[in-house]
Formats: C-alpha cells, structure tokens, sequence
C-alpha cells in the first residue's frame, strides 16, 4: 500500500507494506518502505525518472521507484525550485548526487537506512553532478533529532527542532496483551500522541520508546483485529501493561485464501477465526482438535475415545453426504494436508489416531474457518464439508534482535468418570439369580452383590497419568529475512499402561524479500510422534469393556484382565513433513502474483502384538501385526491478481489462479500368527498374510474472482471455479462452481441513520457451490482379489465383487449450494460486538452408496448421486465488556450454533439405508439417526415389583429415535482480569438436541450385570429399559437424550510484573495454571455424552468405553 | 484446463491393485475368476475365519439355528436367532452378510460358467460343470434356510441389474436341479466322474426337498459312498480357513450343544455313548466367550484351520437312497443301508439299528443318522423343516422350544426359516417374505 500526504515537518516511513496504516498525528508524511537489501542500499538502482518536481517530491518518487528509504525532513528541504533527473540507470546514491546538488544536506547511511541530515560546520556542502554527498566519518552524531525506534520495524521518525523545543525527555516501557487470553501481542503499534514517538511491540509484547517528554502522556496502542486503547501514562513508567480487547467483527482483519489476502470487511461470508497463538498459551488444550473444540462456532468436534489417542469427526455446519465422509478440508500454509481421522493399519479399539492433531498448537498463528460452500467455492470439488485454514508463524513481525519464547508445561491426567457398578443377584447357595428368574419363580434371591471393578482402588486399571511439554522458539530478523523457529517436545503418559504420546515437533520458516518487487516466504515443519495405542474399550480386547460387562466380584472381568490387556504392545510411529514455498512478485502496482507449492509427507509405521501364549483361541500362538503407510500430498497453486481503482469511489480487483492437487497413498500392511514365543516380528510367525493397495487422487482446477468495491464501503464479488478430476477420468466433463457475495458497511454510508449506541454495522450475504468428490475407484467396475484353496488344494487367487465394485460411468460430484446472509454490529462504542448468520446449505446430487440388492450377487453398493440433504441453521456470536473499571475487567464471548439437517430425497425406489444395526439414512430425517425398535410403555401387572419381558411394551417395528449430531451447539466464555496482573478464564460448552445409543448398558443388561437385571428397588422405568433390551430384543430405551453443559477448560493466568522480569533480564513472563474437562452436566445416563466409540462418518454408539479425562496443567511462558 | 488435464496426463493415475472385468478373458484371467468363485462359495459355505469374529457362513449360522449349536458370544442378532427369533424385518448385519454372500457365491459360479462358455475355453465343459454344481448348491442352502419368496436377481457382464421376483421354496429347489442337470450333462462331457458324482449328489438334496424321493434316489445312485467333495481351506488368510473351527475352537462363540430346546439331538452324549461321528471336547476353562453361557464345548470334526469340509458326499447318497426307500415302504432296503453306513464306523458302539421300529421311529431314527452323520455340514435346518413340511410333525416337536438358555430370552422363538435380509428392499420387485412357515 502506498499512501501519500503532504504534512508539516516530519517524514514517517513504515514498513507494513500492504496493510493499512495507521496515521500518527498530523505532522506526519507517509512514504513507502521497504527494506534495504543487503547490499549497499545507496547502489541500488534507481529507477527513476522525473521532470520538473519539487525535491520533496523527487525523494519520494526516489523511494517509491528504488525501494530505498530515505529519511527526511521536508521543512529542512530548500524551499522552492524544481528538480528532473532521468535517473533510471544511475544508483541511488548517484541519483542523490544530482538532485542534492546544491543543497546544504548530505546523506547518511546506517543499518540500512539512508538520511538525509543538514550539513554541519564540519562537513562540506554537496556540490553539483553526480558525485554523492558523504556522510562524516566516523558516525552520524550530527543527525540530531532523528529517533530510530527500537523495533526496527522501518518506523522512523524525525521530530522538527522548531516545532518541539528543547526539553527533558524520559523513556517508557511496558507490554500490550491480549484481554481474553492475557498473552503477549506481537506487531502492536504503540505511539505518544503528539509526539509522532513510537514503538512496535516485540514477540513478546514488550515495546520501549526513548526520549519522550517528561510528565503525562497520551499512549495509543493499535493493533488489526483489536479495538484501539489510548491510555494515560506518565514518562519514565517502565511497566505498562494494556490489555487489547478483541474486536469480534474484526472488519480490518485480514484472512489468507484460494484467491488471496482479503479484509474480512470485504468477504460477503462469515469466517470463524481463532487465534491459535494467544489461546495456545493459556489452554490446557492437548491437541489441536481440543483446541478448536468450542472455540469456532458451527464447529462441530467429536472424540471417540478418552485416552491419549483417539479418532476425531470433525463436522461445519452439519453433514452433506449420506456416504461420503463429511471431513472439512484443511490446509496449513497454503497447502492441503492429509487429515485422516482414523488412521491405523488395523482395529484397535477406539484408538483411531487423527492426523489433524499432529499439527501442534504452539506453532499456529490462526485458525480459519470456511463454513461451506458459500465461503469455500475457490477450493473446489472437495470443499463443500469447509475449509479448515492454519496459518503458521512466521516471524514476519518480529524486531531485529533475535527473541527467545521459551514454555515449559507440565500437568496431571486423570480419569474423573463414574463408572457403574457390576450387579449379581444370588440364591442362598450362591448361584446367579436374575430378577427374570425371581418373577418366573425358578430361584429366590438372597443377596444382591456388587462390585465396581474400575472405581474400586483394589482392582481398578486407571492410573494417574501425567504430561509434560517443553518448547522454544526464536524469531527476529537478519537482514531482510524474518525468520522463526520452534521445537517442542510432548511426553505423555496416559490414565492407562501403554497409553501414551511422545511426539517432536520442528518448525522453521523464513520470509525474505530477494528485491523489492518480491518476497518468498518458506514454512518447514516436521513432526515426529510415537503413540502406545492402549486396548482402552469399546470392544471385547478393552479394558473398560472387561470391566463393565464383567461380575460382581474382584476377579469377575468379563474376558480379559488389565494385566493381559497390558501385554498388548500397540504403536504407532509417524515422521511428517508439511512444507511449503510462497513467492508474492507485485511488478507492477496493480498486479501481485502468487505462487504456492508444497507438499505433505506422512510416514506412518503401525505395529501390534499379541505375546504368544496370554490371550486364548485363535491368538494364543501369538499375533503380530504391522503396517507400513505412506501419503505424499501434492499442492501447486497460481494466482495473479490484479486491483486498481476505477475512479475515484469504485475499484476493482481481479483473482485469475490454477490449482493442482495430487493425493498419493501407499499402503503394506501384514498379520503374522504362531509366533516363536518371545518374538515380536513377522521373521518369527509361522503364518504371514499380507496386502497392499494404494491410491491416487489428482485435481486440476481454475478459478476466477471479480470483486469491485464502491467507496471502501460495499463490496460486490463474483466467482467461479472448475475442476476436472482423475475420480472420473479423462472423458468426464468439467466441473464448474459458481459463487456471488456482498458486503457492506453500512454504518459508514453517509444515509445510514445515527442510532444511539449502535457503533457499526455491517451487511453481508453470500452465495457459493462447492462439490465433494466420490473415492477414487467409486466409477468404475472392478474386483477384488483374495487367496483362494481350490478343491484340488492348490493356493490361487481369485477375483471377486466382494472388495470389489460394480462401478457407475454417470458419476459425477456432489454439488452443495449454500446461501448464508448475516450482520456484523458494534454497541456502545465496540463494548458490545454482535454477529449473526443464517445460512442454508442444500446439497443435490448427494453420493449415496445405494445398498444393491444382495440378490444381485454384486457389491454390496453401487455408488449413485442420487439424494438430496439440507442443512439450514443459524449462528451468532456475542462479545461483551460487562463492567470494566481500573483494576476489573468483567468480559464474556458466546457462540451457538443450530443446525438442521433433513435428507430430503434418497433416490426413487431406494430403501433407507442401514448403518449397522441401528441407524438408517431414511427420507425425510436427519442422516444416520437412530431407528430401533422402542419400549412403549410397562406395568408391573401382578405388582412383585419386578418387570417381566411380558410387563413391557415394546414397538413391533423400528422407530424414529433421534439424530446423532447435536443441532444447537453452544460456548460460552467469561474472562475476569483483576488487577491487570491475573486474569481468569473458562471455556464451556453447551450441546443438546442429539441422542445417544448407550449399548454398553444395554449390554450389561444382556449379559445379566446391569442393576435393572437383579436390584428389585431398580425403579420400573429402568427395569423396562433393561428387560426389553435383554428379554425382547429392543434396544431403543437406551436410546437417551444426549444433551449435556461441560465446564471444558478453566485457567488463571498470572502476569509477572515488568520490574521481576526486567531484573530476570527477561522481557516476559505469565505462569498459567489450566484445567480441562472439570464438569459435565447432562441427563445422559451413560458415563459420558461427549463420546462416541464408532466411526468416523455416522456410527454413533456409546459402548463400553472411557470417558474423557481430567488433565491439569501449570504452564510457564517465558520471553527473552 | 480442459486440453491440460485431457492431453497432458496430469490427470491419469495408477490402479495397481484391482482387477477390471476386461483383464479377465485371457485363459489366466478366467483361472483367477474361476478361483474366486469357489472363493465365494468356501465363504458362503463355511463362512470367514475373520480373527476377531468369525462371519457364518451355511454351517455356522444354521447350525446355530437348529440344535447343533448354541451360542457362547455375546452378539444380540446371534442369540436372537440361536433362540429362534430372528428380526422379521431382516434387519442385521450377520444375516445379511450371510444372505449376500451366498448370492454371490451364487452369482461368481454363473458367471463364471457363462464367461468360460463366451470364451470356449479348452476346458469349458469342466469348470461348466462345477460351477453350475456350486450354483445349484447355493440355491438349495437359500431353498433350505430362508423363508419361501428368496428373489434371484441378474447381473450381466456390461453391468446391467435384472430385479428378480421373488421365487418360491419349490421354485429355488427346481432351478437349482436345472443348474445339476446341467452340471452333470457338462462333467460327462468332460468325463469328470468326481463333477457328475457332486452334481448327482446335489441334485439328490434338491430333490429330497422337493418330496420327489424316488427321484433323489435315482439322482445319486450312481454316486460311490466313498465319494467326498470337500472345500479346501489352508492358512493362507482368514477367508481361506476354517471358521467352524475358527468360531467354535478358537473364539468361542459359538459351542456344540446337546439336547438343545428339548428337541434337540444329543450330539454330546452320543459321542460320550461311543458314538464317533460328533466328537467333542470342553474348553480349557470351560468358559465361553460371554463367559457365562458356558460350558463351551469345542467340537472335532475339523481339527485346525485347514480342515476340508465335505459339501457332498457319498454317506449323503445313501442316506438319501434310505429315505426314500422308507417313503417307499422299503423297510429292508433302508435297514440295510443304514447299517452299512453305520458298519463303516467300526464300533460296537454304533451297531445295526432295529428292525421293529415303528414308521414314525423309523422317520426319527432317520433323521437322528442323517444328523450325525451330516452334522456341523449345513445340513440340519433342511432336513428340520423337511420334517415339518414332508412328514407332517409340528415345528415345537422339531426345532428347539422351551426355555432358552440364556438371559436375553425366557423361551425359544417360533422362527424355522430366516427372513429374507432387510438390504433386499431394494430390489423393486420384493416386498418381503411370501411365507415364513416351513
């Protein structure tokens, strides 16, 4: 950006090249900056040609047409006269020559910076041609009042002797920090009112100003995505803290997408955002799912499991496709990264690792987040589910001197779930007597036992696990290049043996700017993660299933004991590499291009063993199995983008890019039985099975953006993107997304009315398609091949449809159009933020792997783009000071969200389709709910107080049960800051709407554990529930009500005062204490709502498996 | 864009591991189609050795039915219809997988026979045979297990899906002795004795169903009583093993039974009687895999992973001969061959059976040879409903009835055949079983 003003007698340059600037005060002109390179910044070229212009002019030009800074002041220029010089082939330094001649200034250069100084006594006047007026040997103490800030940001300052008289001055110091999070911000701006003095913060937040003028003060602190604050400080204070509050709407808020850098006033769609690098710190967050987990509304987070590893199912406004997965996009740094959700070679329990959580929170800068296709459109074919955008950290605002961030985080994990005790009724001889068996009058009950294998100190498996962290980072600059680096190490041990995660991750980008014209900026991360993968529930091979389904006695496990279950040895190791490459060229002033090309890297290594001789059946002689899984991720990504403004109200912008986008998966995995004992590999097995498959995915798209922009206040963008996609083959047609959106500031337009306490406002809609695209064999007819004996006993391979598909040439992508309108406000000047959206998202062409009747004999689908879904629903946010005052600040933050989701058409002659046993895609319902047969009603007719199977009531056939999504989702955030020194923070979630299968009570009332099977003071309700499951086969009473308020996270943060981390020659320092998951709300009977032991699509069940757990955390965040 | 991806190639991408329909012409495309097809049929027959839970196949999940065994697992649709009472909706994954795999298995024989046909293989007339005859079987499990009104749909090689009504209990029977007498026209042609001898002995089992006894006999009385038609199973992978044993050896979820539901054979005591034809042995620890709903009793038929299961064999050829000379009056010729069977056992334990029998202990004594001899081979569900159907006894005097032995259900259901899977909806042209009595 380039702004020129003609102020009185101070010359400002700022580096922040392409973001607005701020104006300090009025005595400033503005000129573009950019850093010099390494070389001789006086031998550049300058570039230059001029006529007749005043010599202030000439040195702007001068600057602009080199990209040397020069620092000056006009009311030192001589006055009057003009100046030319066709200087396009001279050196900047040449070029100075000429247009001083005959002036009474000289040049000086220091660090990097030219300025141009009044000659002293001392040094000779410049003289005519192009000989270069030369700064005195020896320094430049003759510049005076010229204030080089501390920062070195390219914020340079000259303060006019005549306008400002000599006084005393004095130095201030302080940090600014987030009011929510209570961390450090980066890059803020910090200027003495009056005096054009200033500063931008550090890494760390810290700023220092010298020489500003003695007594009281007016500090004005800014920062993009925060409200400004002018405080009142008086000179010579070194420990100045101001708390920025976060602006909600963030209208000058900047976000990174397909076509560019775009201020969020612009985007006619709403953008979650969260800022990873402030949350990070004061979160007891362990992953990046947890960190995101109620912090981006109409973002929906499910866990499988809670131990230290377990899958995700990540949903944006709802589910789209009956059969495809409905996993958001992610990208990191412009490149699309593989987010499986459940990946391991083979089962093992809930313990799905998710590659989304590789990416570790201390890295991040931000999160975006598309909602869908009225946002994602330029992200093509597989966007319609959202874009997930990270950003990482970049170092791009750093100072000169190097800056050390050091955390250390250690904490305490524990498992703080109520678990159900094991039931047994007994005769008098100690035999099993069930309430069924006392109503039919075939034993008499003599005793109710009972014992609670997983919360009895005796037996329990649970351990207190713990976690540490430790972590640095260096950021700053070196010449032109911004650089930063980070590593952390993650050991954590969780509530079970093996249960656990060691993981190294490595960053390191740089930014540098190779001329003037160009920047490239490189990010580099590498992670390295070893997970013990602990047989924690949800199957028989899980501890907490062999607790629960188990007996009423200390040895009752129902199969397997802990210690056996502990003889498991089950990893997984994965090296990654996430790495890219973006180069920014602006030749001209109206174009930019933008080159992307990175790659994703996963290296994933799966092992298991069952030792000979502890588990029995088929496993006894031992079992080892492995896989090897490797992914590479391609992304190549073009833009050019051209703006200029039309007149004087109406500019335009123009996005033209190519995106390429290759997906490549190689897998070997290998079962080995009868191993030797004491072995561990495949060497020693006796029986070795093997298979390999791989896959690949390439997408080629186009896309174009308009966008035209009247006043800086309405903006009008239209779009189109196209793909064509391997999935189809050559001969498929492209496909084309379009999208529209608009957004406008209305509070700014001079008609809109003056409403009292209303600060802004502003408009938006916006209308977009995106697609998802079926798997890549999905199109066509093939089979499967497996190993075959034939009658002869000879080993063949045969070729079958099971493993196969009965492939459909018409197939084409889904296309989900959504069409979201909303406003962003302001009251009561910024105190209150308020942002609503409403959106409906319909999704045609819906890929439906159609069940093929199993009479054909073929697949047991058919991929077919046949149903219909809707998704409508609204979002709002509130953000509110609700009293401030000296030393309190009383704030909260709320998101909700409520989704609606219908499958409005499944194709003409298609039956709903099943998801196991118990939920169906079925017209005119939400996907995958839950359709059982139900308990309508019971009586204990002949009174015994015990429920017989012939006392219940149940449906004949299966019902309607309930959605497994939860449709209002919820969070709330209150934030207390006392004394400006702690500040006190919670995050709680709220979700209700959805149900739950609690089968794992269901089960206990199958195998005869459960209360309702032998406590006669069991209340009825619950006895039905449990005979109808147990006696009649019906399962829907343990269907429940889902709903459920968690107090997720609380934290207090303590901010070390300035003086203690001064005399620490520190320049920071905040200690945070952090808890998660402190408490759970909810009707729900089961042990937790928030969990899910199936799937990663639809299959939602609570089986037998643990509850989240307990972690606490003391954190200690250190700047140098 | 479009000429970038379409002349370029950026767009082509590698499918190293699938087989398209048109690779498998070639004589070593049609050996590996021909291999999938007894792959198929293994699984449908003796179901998927799968480690963690074995998938059944016809003699796992009728057995399971009937009264050879009873379930030690804790999978509700399992006990549900090891206690006669199966979702009349079809609904479950272990029945549906079941009913799918035997229309494939199914489905790969016919096509298989029509893609060697097409070709004119050398050895047409062979693999013809056989795969006709592994049809044919397919059709009898579906005549014998499920409830009258199984549709068969088609599949032709370009894809094309014709949605089949839904075909009685005798129309399943009559094609799949069209399906033998084909097999058995092809394997004399390709002088293949061993083919003809299954296609006989199938076609024998057909007829037994359709009540035509004299002639079933005539079917198989060429057949040797020392002939045997096994599936083969090796270690190699869990499809190619043993899941009867797998299930019941192994995992535990399934066991033998004995006496089950009043009616049911006393398999265990016959062997504990001196009886060698359902040897068995008890568990280690004597639990199951609920561990509660023990004892578990291993069985010994198949004594590892690789034991061959017999799909037809002579034994059944003269079991079939004997009962249709008991439909014939024949009491002699009956007498006779049951003894002859029974000789070949070589045990005091198992002497000649009676000559004063009554023909009503004579039915039952029948049908208790046919279930040793026939047992843990998917036979057992046939032959219950036969009994209902062709000799008139009433269903609870059958199938297992009264007390069942678990906790899920006081008594045992009414259930004698499996409902047609719920998946089958989609078939346009089925609404749901014609008739669910035996």
């Amino acid at each position: 950006m380039m702004l020129h003003g003609s102020f009185r007698h101070t010359v400002l340059i700022t580096a922040l090249a392409g973001l607005p600037v701020t104006m300090f005060g009025q005595s400033a002109q503005i000129v573009r900056w950019a850093d010099a390179r390494a070389d001789h910044p006086l031998s550049r070229q300058a570039r230059l040609r001029i006529e007749n212009v005043t010599l202030g002019v000439a040195l702007v030009r001068l600057t602009e047409s080199s990209g040397v800074a020069l620092a000056f002041s006009p009311s030192q220029l001589p006055a009057g006269g003009l100046v030319s010089c066709r200087c396009a082939s001279l050196t900047v330094g040449e070029a100075l020559g000429v247009l001083l001649a005959g002036t009474s200034l000289y040049v000086r250069e220091s660090d990097g910076r030219v300025m141009l100084t009044p000659a002293t006594a001392t040094q000779p006047t410049s003289s005519a041609g192009p000989s270069l007026p030369l700064a005195r040997p020896g320094g430049g103490d003759a510049i005076g009042p010229f204030v080089l800030l501390p920062t070195d940001t390219a914020l340079a300052l000259r303060r006019t002797v005549d306008d400002q008289p000599a006084r005393s001055f004095a130095t201030i110091a302080g940090v600014i920090v987030d009011s929510v999070a209570n961390n450090p911000i980066a890059g803020a701006q910090v200027i003495v009112e009056t005096t054009a003095r200033g500063a931008i913060t550090d890494a760390s937040g810290r700023f220092r100003i010298d020489d500003v003028p003695a007594g009281e003060l007016s500090l004005r602190v800014t920062m993009l995505g925060y409200r400004p604050v002018v405080r009142r400080v008086t000179a010579g204070t070194m420990d100045i803290r101001v708390a920025l509050e976060r602006l909600a709407v963030g209208l000058e808020g900047v976000v990174v997408t397909a076509s560019g850098t775009q201020r969020i006033r612009e985007v006619g769609s709403d953008i979650a955002r969260v800022r990873a690098d402030s949350v990070a710190e004061t979160s007891p967050a362990t992953n990046l799912s947890e960190l995101l987990t109620s912090r981006a509304s109409g973002v929906y987070i499910k866990t499988a499991s809670g131990s230290s590893v377990g899958g995700t199912r990540i949903r944006i406004r709802g589910s789209s496709s009956p059969s495809l997965a409905n996993e958001p996009l992610v990208y990191v740094d412009g490149v699309r990264i593989n987010t499986d959700p459940t990946s391991l070679s083979f089962a093992n329990n809930q313990q799905v690792p998710s590659r989304f959580n590789d990416i570790n929170p201390d890295e991040i800068e931000s999160v975006d987040v598309l909602k869908g296709p009225s946002a994602s459109t330029m992200y093509g074919t597989e966007a319609a589910n959202g874009v997930i955008l990270i950003t990482t950290k970049s170092g791009s605002a750093a100072s000169r001197r190097a800056e050390w961030r050091v955390w250390a985080e250690g904490g305490q994990i524990t498992e703080p779930n109520d678990y159900p005790a094991n039931y047994g009724g007994v005769t008098a001889t100690g035999t099993p007597c069930l309430l069924s068996s006392v109503a039919a009058g075939t034993c008499t009950q003599a005793s109710l036992r009972t014992f609670n294998l997983l919360m009895n100190d005796s037996t329990t498996p649970f351990k207190t696990g713990s976690r540490t962290v430790g972590g640095a980072s260096l950021t700053g600059k070196a010449g032109d290049i911004n650089y930063f680096f980070s590593a952390e190490r993650e050991d954590e041990a969780g509530v079970y043996e093996r249960d656990g995660i060691e993981k190294t991750n490595v960053r390191a980008n740089f930014g540098v700017r190779p001329t003037e014209k160009a920047q490239v900026q490189v990010s580099a991360g590498y992670v390295r993660s070893d997970l013990g993968l602990f047989a924690d529930g949800g199957t028989g091979i899980g501890v907490v299933t062999n607790a629960m389904a188990g007996g009423a006695c200390e040895t009752c496990w129902f199969q397997f004991s802990p210690q056996q279950l502990a003889r498991i040895d089950a990893t997984q190791h994965v090296d990654r590499f996430i790495g890219s490459s973006t180069v920014n060229v602006s030749t001209v002033e109206w174009l930019d291009l933008r080159g992307i090309v990175g790659l994703d890297v996963v290296s994933r290594q799966d092992s298991r063993l069952f030792p000979v001789g502890v588990f029995p059946g088929a496993r006894a002689g031992g079992e080892r199995n492995v896989g090897e899984n490797t992914s590479l991720r391609t992304t190549a990504d073009l833009l050019a983008r051209l703006a200029f403004p039309i007149n004087a109200t109406v500019s335009s912008r123009t996005s033209l890019g190519v995106q390429y986008l290759a997906d490549r998966t190689r897998a070997l995995t290998a079962n080995g039985t009868s191993l030797v004992p004491g072995t561990n590999s495949l060497g020693a097995a006796g029986l070795i099975a093997t298979r390999e498959g791989s896959s690949d995915v390439k997408t080629l798209g186009a896309y174009a953006e308009q966008q035209v922009s009247f006043q800086d206040r309405l903006f009008v963008t239209a779009g189109v993107r196209t793909d064509r996609n391997s999935s189809f083959g050559r001969e498929s047609k492209t496909v084309v997304y379009p999208k529209l959106g608009a957004s406008w500031v209305l509070s700014e337009e001079p008609f809109f009315p003056s409403i009292p306490s209303l600060s802004s406002f502003r408009a938006r809609v916006a209308w977009g398609q995106s697609g998802s695209q079926p798997g890549p064999l999905n199109a066509i007819t093939y089979f499967g091949s497996f190993p075959v004996v034939t009658p002869e006993g000879t080993n063949q391979v045969g070729v079958t449809f099971d493993g196969g598909n009965l492939g459909n040439p018409q197939l084409k992508p889904e296309r989900s159009t959504e069409i979201e309108a909303g406003f962003d406000a302001t009251f009561f000047g910024d105190r209150l933020e308020l942002g609503v959206t409403y959106y409906a998202k319909r999704t045609q062409d819906a890929l439906v792997l159609r069940q093929i009747a199993p009479s054909v004999g073929a697949s047991a689908g058919r991929w077919e783009n046949l149903s219909e879904v809707r998704n409508t629903g609204w979002e709002g946010s509130v953000n509110v000071v609700l009293y401030r005052a000296d030393n309190v600040q009383l704030g909260l933050a709320a998101s909700g969200t409520y989704n609606e989701n219908e499958l409005e058409r499944l194709g003409e002659g298609v039956a709903p389709i099943t998801l196991g046993t118990n939920q169906r895609h079925t017209r005119g319902y939400p996907l995958g709910g839950y359709w059982m047969r139900n308990v309508t009603g019971f009586a204990d007719a002949n009174g015994d107080g015990i429920l017989a199977a012939t006392e219940v009531q149940v449906t004949d056939t299966a019902v309607y049960l309930g959605e497994v999504t939860p449709p209002f989702m919820a969070s709330i955030q209150p934030s207390l800051e006392l004394f400006r020194r702690l500040r006190l923070g919670a995050v709680i979630g709220l979700s209700y709407g959805n149900e739950l299968y609690n089968f794992g009570e269901g089960f206990r009332c199958n195998g005869g554990g459960a209360r309702g099977r032998n406590d006669i003071t069991t209340p009825l309700a619950e006895q039905a529930k449990c005979v109808a499951h147990a006696l009649r086969g019906v399962p829907g009473g343990f269907v429940q009500n889902a709903g459920f308020t968690k107090l997720r996270e609380a934290s207090a943060t303590i901010t070390v005062p300035g003086s203690w981390v001064s005399r620490a020659r520190m320049r920071a320092a905040s200690i945070t204490i952090a808890g998660q998951n402190l408490g759970t709300w909810t009707g729900y009977d089961g042990v937790d709502p928030d969990i899910s032991s199936r799937g990663s699509n639809f299959e939602t069940v609570d089986f037998l498996q643990p509850g989240p757990r307990r972690v606490w955390v003391l954190r200690a965040n250190l700047g140098f | 864009m479009v000429a970038l991806a379409a002349c370029g190639g950026v767009l082509d991408v590698e499918t190293p591991d699938i087989a398209r329909p048109e690779q498998l012409t070639s004589p070593a495309g049609l050996a590996a189609l021909r291999a999938g097809a007894y792959g198929d049929f293994s699984k449908a027959f003796g179901g998927d050795a799968t480690p963690s839970d074995a998938q059944e196949g016809q003699i796992l999940a009728t057995g399971l039915f009937t009264d050879e065994f009873k379930k030690t697992g804790t999978d509700p649709q399992r006990i549900a219809y090891d206690a006669r009472r199966t979702d009349p909706a079809g609904v479950g994954a272990k029945l549906s997988t079941f009913f799918a795999n035997l229309q494939r298995a199914r489905h790969s024989a016919e096509a298989t026979a029509e893609a060697y046909t097409a070709a004119e293989a050398t050895n047409a007339n062979e693999v013809v045979s056989e795969m006709m005859s592994l049809a044919g079987f397919v059709y009898v499990f579906l005549a014998e297990d499920y409830c009258s009104g199984v549709p068969v749909s088609t599949l032709t090689a370009a894809g094309d899906i014709t949605y089949g009504e839904p075909l009685t209990t005798q129309a399943l029977l009559e094609r799949a002795v069209e399906r033998f007498d084909v097999a058995i026209t092809q394997a004399q042609t390709a002088a293949k004795p061993n083919l003809e001898q299954l296609a006989r002995v199938g076609k024998g089992r057909a007829l037994l169903s359709l009540a035509r006894f004299a002639d079933a006999a005539a079917a198989v009385a060429p057949v040797p009583t020392t002939f045997r038609y096994e599936i083969r199973h090796a270690t190699t992978s869990p499809v190619t093993q043993n899941a009867v044993f797998h299930a019941i050896n192994q995992l535990e979820r399934w066991s033998v039974a004995n006496r089950k539901g009043i009616n049911g054979v006393a398999y265990m005591d016959a062997f504990t009687g001196g009886d060698p034809r359902t040897p068995w042995v008890i568990a280690p620890d004597g639990l199951g895999f609920d561990r509660t709903a023990g004892p578990q009793y291993y069985q010994l038929r198949y004594t590892s992973l690789t034991a061959a299961i017999p799909l037809a064999t002579g034994t059944e050829a003269r079991l079939i001969e004997a009962e249709a000379a008991l439909r014939a009056g024949n009491v002699g010729t009956f007498t006779s061959i049951h003894n002859q069977l029974r000789a070949t056992l070589n045990t005091a334990s198992v002497g000649p059976i009676s000559a004063t029998m009554t023909e009503a202990e004579r039915v039952n004594l029948h049908f208790r040879e046919r279930a040793l001899w026939l047992y843990a081979t998917g036979h057992r569900l046939g032959d219950l409903r036969r009994l209902v159907r062709q000799y008139g006894r009433a269903e609870n005097t059958v199938f297992p009835t009264g007390n069942y032995y678990r906790p899920q259900y006081p008594t045992f259901g009414t259930d004698v055949n499996f409902p047609v899977p719920f998946a089958e909806t989609n078939n346009p042209n089925f609404t749901g079983c014609l008739d669910r009595a035996a």
